[in-house]
């Protein structure tokens, strides 16, 4: 069953991540910034979909933390302000909580933008955005981009089921280069041949019609969700307003 | 005529790069209101018609046009293919490649071109509601079009072509994934829209078929027209050599064995049902048991228990699955379109796992095994072979298994060898196995599975898009596997194929087996099931008519599979 969550306007599900990304990237403390990635994550958790969400997050979190945390805490190590000594390494602290500022503003990113294109449909995404005038050609790009991961991943595991039933078997290093032999083929002939069966596909289905799209489905919106959609336009132009402000008087 | 919606003036395309035309001043007049069928061996030029007549050469395969066409007053040569679909669409062979996947749903996939061409919502809403309906595919309407079985797909992509509603609707081998009650139902949808004055053109390789609900047959051959009429006199005619039809088979059979009181070859059911005599005195045959049922269980090659499988999406698929089935035996695997068949059949080799249940291979447990190490036991030859064709060639595509299983080299050059050879293409060895016709394609598919001489070889709808010779050559690969003491499953919809090449039948409905036994020992109670769920072959089927008990002398000649070749 979708949550409350999944079910809001698209719009309305961007709109709050563009003010968490906006405040994330603007924050100046480590606290408020890692209140706000909370935040993000407490809209994938918002989601029905959280579990299958949260499984890809160390995939995506895991090495960014790890490479800025030593990038910026050993490899340019600030000594002087609070040195910490772990186990022969010279870490600081500070550049600690600055790397620390950069991977929140990353994670709050990932989580913020990721959730609502796992939550929303792509179709209707679109559709939301050609409602406020989103030309039609670059409506199908993206959809036709949206789409793209989705596809080689489906296709990619089909290609090895049948590779697998045939003897394949991945255990180790050398054993999937070679495995990549028979994958890569159809994986790239099936994308080529993909594209021009697409193409044929959407051709049937009158994507090319010139005339305005009407759409089977009305989206659902509320006054509530008005309000919220421009009271969270109005705090990324508040805060925006805030950082010019405050660099140009100080 | 003058009243032809569909006309052609000799017509003829080339494809680029081929030497010779897929279709040779062709020059047809279609008249609207009437549903006809093109038939042929494969690449006689049936998809390259009905593609032609929906808008999509050159534009989309590119090649030379010569001749003229008319479809509902305009030329699809000239016209592009959004622009025909007031007048005409399409329902392409392979339904998975007409899938837009820019909708996420499937009535979004099957209203989406009426939305893209204007109409109001509303509109769009009822058409789709009445389309899903038809193909009985309503409750798949929010459904991912990914998450679909083949056949499911396919009525996807036709229940598309049903709420366009033009006046001309062309089907592409629109049977081939298709359960026997969707194909009967989907026969009666198209009588209907032929009656309402729309005109209606299916390519289609399954001669009952054709000779149940077509009025005219149009017959192709290497890009010709080769005939052209009414089914009963097309069908019946050996000139042609269009290979039998099942109905016709079993006449002559009947005939054989004095229950046939017709002079004339049947080529329709009702035709059988007119021509048998219920009354002849039939010797009893006393038929030896096939060899594995004999001693079925003794040695089981596989072993279910209690499987349970739900996909991610939280479709519960298999519920309780139990089977056995012995070394050598030959099994038909039967159900609706979503019943589960591929599903089940990618538990064998282990490339599912069971959220509940056991699965032995030869009574070694393989759940915990890794998908590929059991290739040497079990293999599956898929229902879409798009995904397993790479090599350059059909024999570097056929050794590629045999190079898996560690095995010397002079034997994996056998048995490529041998495979090519069961599946008719020594000739083309060193030919592309994407420059083959789809049909032969499917047996490169094939072939390569043999190779591996597993011992147990499961087919998917093997039998999907082969014209008959083709199927000529499965059945004799099959029979070959046969002889070498291998297992073979086939899932499959073409109820003929696997009552004559299989001895029992395991029906799978509701996520468990609700029929398992040899056909030979089907009761009237199996055999209403049966009849209710997928359809029966066409021996049953005309006994039950004729009202013919089974266990008789007579139902046993009429049913007796192994005869019917
Ligand atoms: N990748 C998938 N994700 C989710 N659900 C799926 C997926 N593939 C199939 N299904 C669903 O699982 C059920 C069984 O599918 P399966 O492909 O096993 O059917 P089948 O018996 O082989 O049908 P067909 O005769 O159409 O080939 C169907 O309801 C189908 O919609
Ligand atoms: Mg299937």
């Amino acid at each position: 069953m979708p949550s409350r969550y999944d079910l809001l306007h698209p719009l309305t599900k961007l709109s709050l991540a563009l003010v968490l990304i906006v405040a994330a990237y603007l924050s100046p403390s480590v606290w408020l910034s890692t209140a706000i990635c909370g935040a993000a994550l407490l809209t994938t958790a918002a989601s029905h979909r959280r579990g299958e969400i949260a499984r890809v997050y160390p995939l995506f979190f895991v090495p960014i933390t790890i490479s800025l945390l030593l990038i910026r805490g050993v490899l340019v190590p600030d000594v002087r302000t609070s040195p910490i000594d772990v186990g022969g390494f010279v870490l600081s602290l500070d550049a600690i909580a600055g790397a620390w500022i950069y991977i929140l503003r990353y994670c709050t990113l990932v989580a913020a933008l990721f959730t609502v294109i796992q939550t929303t449909p792509t179709a209707q995404l679109m559709h939301a955005l050609a409602e406020r005038g989103l030309p039609r050609s670059i409506e199908f790009i993206l959809l036709m981009a949206l789409q793209i991961i989705p596809d080689m991943k489906l296709r990619a595991d089909a290609i090895l089921e049948a590779q697998q039933s045939r003897g394949l078997v991945i255990h180790s290093l050398p054993s999937r280069i070679r495995a990549l032999v028979p994958l890569i083929g159809p994986l790239v002939v099936g994308a080529l041949v993909d594209v021009e069966e697409r193409s044929m596909a959407l051709e049937l289905r009158a994507f090319a019609a010139t005339n305005r799209p009407t759409r089977m489905t009305v989206l659902i919106d509320s006054r509530a969700q008005r309000v919220v959609r421009v009271a969270c336009i109005g705090a990324v132009v508040a805060m925006g307003g805030a950082v010019v402000g405050v660099r140009y008087l100080s | 005529m003058n009243d032809a919606i569909v006309a052609t003036n000799g017509l003829s395309f080339r494809y680029t790069r081929r030497t010779t035309p897929a279709l040779d001043h062709i020059s047809i007049a279609i008249a609207a209101g009437s549903l006809t069928a093109i038939i042929g061996p494969a690449g006689a030029g049936k998809s390259t018609l009905c593609a032609l007549l929906a808008g999509f050469m050159p534009q989309f395969f590119r090649g030379v046009v010569d001749g003229t066409a008319t479809v509902d007053g305009v030329s699809p040569i000239e016209g592009s293919v959004h622009a025909m679909l007031p007048h005409v669409t399409v329902v392409l062979s392979q339904a998975s490649t007409q899938i837009s996947g820019v909708c996420d749903t499937v009535a979004g996939e099957v209203g989406f071109a009426l939305a893209n061409m204007g109409m109001p919502g509303d509109t769009i809403r009822t058409r789709v509601t009445e389309a899903l309906a038809t193909m009985e595919i309503g409750h798949l309407a929010e459904r991912s079009p990914f998450q679909l079985s083949g056949g499911q797909q396919q009525r996807m992509v036709i229940a598309a072509a049903l709420a366009l509603n033009p006046p001309v609707l062309i089907f592409d081998e629109p049977t081939a994934q298709l359960d026997p009650p969707t194909v009967a139902a989907l026969g009666d949808t198209l009588r209907r829209l032929a009656a309402a004055g729309k005109t209606i053109i299916v390519a289609e390789q399954h001669l009952d078929w054709v000779a149940a609900y077509a009025d005219r047959v149009i017959v192709l051959n290497t890009g010709r027209l080769h005939a052209d009429g009414p089914p009963q006199t097309i069908i019946a005619d050996p000139q042609l050599a269009l290979g039998r039809s099942y109905a016709q088979r079993l006449s002559s059979y009947a005939q054989l064995h004095d229950v046939w009181q017709g002079s004339t070859v049947a080529t329709t059911h009702a035709g059988l049902v007119q021509g048998i005599r219920t009354d002849a005195p039939v010797e009893p045959v006393s038929r030896p048991l096939p060899r594995a049922h004999a001693a079925p269980m003794q040695a089981p090659v596989l072993t279910c228990t209690s499987v349970q499988f739900a996909y991610p999406n939280g479709v519960p698929v298999l519920t309780d699955v139990d089977l056995t089935i012995g070394r050598g035996e030959r099994v038909a695997l039967l159900g609706r379109n979503g019943a589960g068949k591929s599903t089940l059949l990618r538990h064998f080799n282990g490339l599912l796992r069971p959220q509940r249940g056991t699965i032995a291979l030869n009574g070694v447990d393989i759940v915990k095994r890794a998908p590929g190490t059991l290739a040497r036991q079990m293999s599956i030859v898929f229902q879409d072979v798009r995904n397993q064709l790479f090599a350059a060639t059909v024999r570097t595509e056929v050794a590629y298994g045999p190079s898996l299983l560690g095995i010397s080299k002079s034997d994996q050059e056998r048995r490529v060898i041998d495979a090519m050879a069961v599946c008719g293409l020594t000739d083309d060895a060193d030919t592309h196995p994407y420059d083959l016709p789809v049909a032969r394609r499917r047996l490169v598919a094939t072939a390569a599975i043999l190779a591996l001489e597993s011992d147990i070889i499961a087919l998917d709808e093997p039998t999907a898009g082969l014209d008959a010779d083709s199927i000529e050559t499965l059945s004799s690969a099959i029979a070959t596997c046969t002889q070498a003491g291998r297992t073979v499953i086939l899932v499959t919809h073409d109820l003929n194929f696997c009552a004559t090449h299989t001895d029992r039948v395991v029906l799978l409905a509701g996520g468990r087996i609700v029929l398992d036994a040899p056909w030979a020992s089907l009761n009237d109670d199996h055999i209403a099931l049966l009849e209710r769920e997928v359809g029966l072959p066409l021996g049953f089927d005309v006994a039950r008519t004729c009202g013919i008990a089974a266990g008789s002398a007579l139902h046993h000649c009429l049913t007796s599979p192994a005869d019917l070749r």
